[in-house]
């Protein structure tokens, strides 16, 4: 189901923001490329402005000219299958690590790290788990740009004006549901929660359980295992509360949304909504850890700048992921909110850290770090999650008994892993 | 044989335009191709994936639903608007001639996003209409057959050019026809069911075949942009399938063998409405 | 059964807002078992006459009684008056039984009965082998009897003919003239027969009501009509050719028929010279310009006396020929 968006998403670029308007007679460093590079980012405007000044920033730094693509997150993938069938596809394009692997096994990334040592890059200086997520066939294909996890978005007024006590480090599942209970009433939710894969994995995890049975060749899904079914269970039991949206509400606008007009008081997401947030005018919010069922543990989100492998440009395009993932480019993004830096001196910098711009808990997503986990890496994953998606959202909205929903993803996701 | 140099460059325009394109996805339907290298060709091994295609069937299924209640209203529309609107001339008529072509002109997307925000559940106009009205509201983006109506009614009122060709459908019948009734005591009614609609009959015929086609084609946009498919697959229907398939799976010979397996199911359908009006048309010539 | 129009007044708005007077206070009546025709040029009224009897077009003013029950606000199915149009009207889709049941299946007879109607009304006029036919499988004639057996299967109060015979051909049209007689002689349903062709209305009419600009001007047996025109109007309108009008003293006009007019080469009479000679089948019709005339003359004379064209020749008539008009109100004297 999709919601109302407050930007209309269409099948249209939003904008198409060419690098090469500025004629600064900038002939730095990078003097020997002459042709322009093209990024493509999958990217809400809010983000989009953020990839922007990083390719400002790289021009000036006599990086080179860069043409930044930016998409509607929602139509990024089409556009990129369109363009690489067309053969017109970008030197440089951003994905999720939960979407990149058909890419490679279909021939269209260039296995980055040899081009990225050649253009000074040390990977020993990264986070270990994005680089783990974006190596297939035993080479690092893509280079992450950040170290996202799943966390909880929680509205400051909202808890005050319902007396009820900011989230701690370690709290349990019992004490966030019982939250969640106490902010609901008077037009306001608890707590927000999409009906996905990327949202359940942590609790499943934390729970002991599991969400395939082996997650770098998985043949099929364990959801139905007595840990991930109680796992899941206590998210349907929190549904049942009425401390989440229904499905009016649901349908009527985003949780995004909802969270920044007041109408949920928490929300479930990664790193990424920070600079729509920022923008929202009077919202006063933080982060914090997801609740505890077992063990911690929380779900990787990251971004990788993968090369296309028929580029011409492969050499520029290295330089421009370079300095992206560089200490320039990594506080750059940082600063705008976007990302959690896979760069640890960044990472661990005030650029990401300081408490003077929202949200003041950017640890929260540090300490997350040693419990992060990540979803399989397999082609059909895409489609093993719309899939999921799909039958969670009957039992969060329509009702359905969770195990009829468990057996119908094993009756469709199973062969989909097994092929 | 003297036709032919005339009709050539519009067969030479066709086949370029359609039939090369055809046949070349028909060529990769039976390939696994995904864009990046050449396709690969792998036999029947498609077809075979294609007849265990639970997903696939149950969204044939779904667009058939949806035609089999979109088309018939929207002729419903179309016919009616014409047969209101063919009486006089003057500013009403003219009026409301434009109003029925006027959503026709506004772009498939534009008209999608409208429609979003009115079958909206809690901002939208019209489920607070039904709420005043003190009628249920079917819950147009939130519940399966709410949805699929939802996507009916998106598509229920874009029949600015099925308007037009029935309006002078109902415009060549000659008024002495019509007077005829009236002198001989005939209802509006009987006027309408035994005069009108029969001599229409041919034209709104042509309407429906094509009326299938586009509603089958058309369901797309709607479902992607109103409804995406949801809840719960209920409103993912074929054009859709075939569209993540293709562009978000990337799987663009599996994709082809969807749309031309599509492409002979529309037929089929198309070919119904003929079907019915030769049923239809030896009974009628009597009566 | 009869029909009475009385003071009927209709005028259009037409086209930037001008209006034109259709029926400018029409009285005319049919009486029982009667065809009268009415007669005029286009444009005259007659066509809007006929369909404010049948109802289809409404009366500014005026009065319609059927059978002496007003019917003027009567909608036009319940008048139980058969229209027959031009070019027939028949339904292309419907067969030529249906086509003559429809009003009957309309006014919601049952279909058995209206089958035994069609059968009866087919079986008058000839048509028993053409019921399975459809329409476009019939020749001009045919079609014009489907429409009359149309019109006669209900036994209508009055039957209203709006130009039937206009689009078929000259053979066709005097052998149809004779149908419409005998179908209204069999049938015994007073008929108003509208058209242009004056002799049509001679042929057809028990009486011919001449029309001109949204009036009557003159009706009654065609005999009397073509003998004494009731006005310099009716006298040029109505007869196989003009009348010819001659300016007279004393505020009179002078006419005489062209057929009257004695073209002679010598003897007493009008001097004048022929202008122009054309052959009409057996006879000519001569053209002659009376000296210190403005307007010729129109003389119709046998093949064998035709003078020839500039021949100076005298024009005679005899004084019973002879019609005097008013020149100021074109009334008979």
């Amino acid at each position: 189901m999709r919601a109302i968006p407050l930007v209309l998403p269409a099948l249209l670029v939003l904008s198409a923001c060419s690098g090469g308007a500025g004629a600064d007679g900038d002939d730095g460093g990078g003097g020997e490329s002459t042709a322009p590079i093209t990024v493509q980012v999958g990217a809400d405007p809010e983000e989009a402005a953020v990839y922007r000044s990083l390719v400002s920033a790289y021009r000036e730094a006599g990086g080179g000219e860069v043409e930044l693509v930016t998409v509607a997150r929602d139509d990024h993938l089409t556009r990129l299958s369109t363009a690489f069938t067309s053969g017109d596809a970008p030197d440089v394009f951003l994905v999720n690590y939960r979407q990149y692997a058909p890419f490679v096994q279909r021939g269209a990334v260039e296995p980055i790290g040899p081009l990225l040592e050649d253009a000074g890059v040390d990977t020993a200086n990264y986070y270990e788990e994005p680089l783990r997520a974006f190596t297939y066939d035993g080479a690092l294909q893509c280079m992450p740009q950040n170290i996202s996890s799943l966390v909880v978005y929680w509205n400051r007024d909202l808890f005050a004006r319902a007396r009820v006590p900011a989230p701690t480090a370690d709290w349990s599942w019992a004490e966030f549901v019982a939250t969640a209970q106490a902010l609901t009433g008077d037009g306001v939710k608890g707590v927000g929660i999409d009906p996905s894969i990327v949202r359940m994995a942590p609790f499943v995890w934390s729970n002991g359980g599991t969400i395939v049975d082996d997650e770098t060749e998985p043949t099929r899904t364990t959801l139905h295992e007595p840990d991930a079914r109680a796992a899941l269970q206590a998210v349907v039991d929190l549904v049942g509360t009425g401390a989440t949206p229904d499905r009016e509400q649901l349908a009527a606008q985003g949780l995004p949304e909802q969270f920044m007009t007041g109408k949920v008081a928490m929300f479930l997401s990664s790193r990424v909504e920070v600079p729509a947030l920022r923008e929202q005018r009077g919202l006063d919010f933080d982060v914090a850890a997801l609740p505890v069922m077992g063990e911690p543990a929380s779900v990787l989100h990251s971004d990788a700048y993968c090369l296309a492998s028929g580029s011409d440009n492969a050499a520029a395009a290295a330089r421009f992921v370079a300095y992206a993932v560089g200490t320039q480019g990594q506080t750059l993004t940082a600063l705008a909110g976007r990302t959690v830096p896979s760069l640890r001196s960044v990472a661990t910098s005030p650029a990401f850290l300081s408490p003077s711009r929202a949200p003041a808990s950017s640890q929260v997503f540090l300490d997350a770090i040693p419990h992060l986990r990540h979803t399989p890496v397999t082609p059909a994953w895409p489609e093993v999650e719309d899939v999921i998606g799909a039958q969670l959202e009957r039992a969060f909205t329509e009702g359905v008994p969770l195990d009829e929903v468990l057996a119908e993803i094993r009756a469709q996701a199973d062969p989909l892993l097994a092929r | 044989m003297r036709r032919l140099p005339l009709a050539a460059p519009y067969l030479l325009g066709s086949a370029l335009l359609v039939l090369a394109p055809l046949g070349l996805a028909a060529a990769l339907a039976f390939t696994d191709y995904f864009g990046f290298r050449a396709p690969e060709p792998t036999g029947t091994d498609n077809l075979a994936r294609l007849a265990g295609d639970q997903v696939f069937w149950a969204a044939v299924g779904t667009s058939a639903l949806v035609a089999a209640v979109a088309v018939p209203l929207r002729l419903f529309l179309a016919v009616g608007a014409a047969l209101l609107l063919a009486r006089r001339r003057g500013a009403r008529t003219a009026l409301g001639r434009v109003a029925a072509y006027l959503p026709s002109v506004v772009p498939d997307a534009a008209w999608a996003l409208l429609w979003l925000w009115i079958l909206n559940p809690l901002y939208g106009p019209l489920p607070a209409l039904l709420g005043v009205l003190g009628l249920p509201d079917p819950g147009f983006l939130t519940t399966p057959w709410g949805a699929r109506l939802g996507l009916v009614l998106v598509m229920a009122f874009q029949v600015g050019e099925a308007f037009v060709v029935a309006l002078a459908a109902r415009l060549a019948i000659p008024s002495r026809l019509h007077e005829a009734v009236a002198v001989e005591g005939g209802s509006p009614w009987f006027a309408m069911t035994r005069v009108t609609l029969p001599l229409m009959a041919p034209v709104v015929l042509v309407l429906a075949v094509r009326d299938v086609v586009v509603v089958v084609q058309n369901a797309f946009v709607p479902a992607l942009l109103v409804t995406d498919g949801g809840p719960v697959d209920a409103t993912l229907t074929a054009p859709l399938v075939i569209y993540r398939r293709a562009f978000e799976y990337g799987e663009l010979g599996y994709a082809s063998t969807l749309s031309v397996a599509l492409l002979v199911l529309t037929g089929i359908a198309a070919a119904f409405p003929l079907w019915l009006a030769a049923r239809l048309a030896g009974r009628q010539r009597v009566a | 059964m009869s029909l009475v129009v009385e003071g009927a007044r209709k005028e259009f708005v037409a086209r930037r807002g001008a209006r034109v007077l259709a029926l400018d206070g029409v009285d005319l009546e049919a009486k029982p078992g009667e065809l009268l025709v009415v007669v005029g040029p286009s444009g005259s009224g007659k066509s809007t006459l006929l369909r404010a009897v049948a109802g289809l077009e409404s009366l500014d003013a005026g009065r319609v009684l059927i059978d002496d029950r007003d019917v003027t606000g009567v909608p036009a199915g319940r008048r139980d008056v058969a229209l027959v149009f031009q070019e027939a009207a028949l339904f292309p889709h419907l067969r030529v039984a249906a086509n003559i049941g429809i009003g009957e299946r309309a006014r919601g007879t049952r279909r058995r009965e209206v089958e035994t109607r069609v059968r009866e009304v087919a079986r008058a006029l000839d048509l028993e082998p053409l019921l399975g036919r459809m329409p476009d499988e019939l020749s001009g004639g045919e079609r014009q009897r489907v429409a009359l057996a149309r019109a006669m299967v209900r036994s209508p109060r009055v039957c209203l003919l709006d130009e039937p015979l206009a689009s078929v051909d000259t053979e066709l049209r005097l052998r149809m003239r004779a149908e419409i007689r005998a179908v209204q002689r069999s049938f015994g349903v007073p008929m108003v027969h509208v058209t242009h062709d004056q002799a049509e209305a001679m042929a057809l009419g028990d009486r011919v009501a001449v029309m001109a600009a949204g009036r009557v001007l003159q009706c009654d047996t065609p005999a009397e009509v073509y003998a004494r025109p009731a006005t310099a109007a009716v006298a040029r309108s109505f007869g196989p050719l003009p009348m010819n009008l001659l300016p007279a003293a004393d505020g009179v006009i002078l006419g005489v028929r062209p057929e009257r007019l004695r073209v002679c080469r010598e003897g007493r009479g009008r001097p004048g010279s022929v202008v122009a000679v054309e052959p009409s089948g057996e006879e000519c019709l001569v053209r002659v310009l009376p000296d210190g005339a403005e307007q010729d003359l129109l003389a119709r004379v046998p093949w064998a006396d035709a003078p020839h064209p500039g021949e100076r020749v005298v024009l005679a008539w005899r004084p019973e020929d002879e019609h005097r008009f008013d020149a100021a109100t074109g009334a008979r004297r």
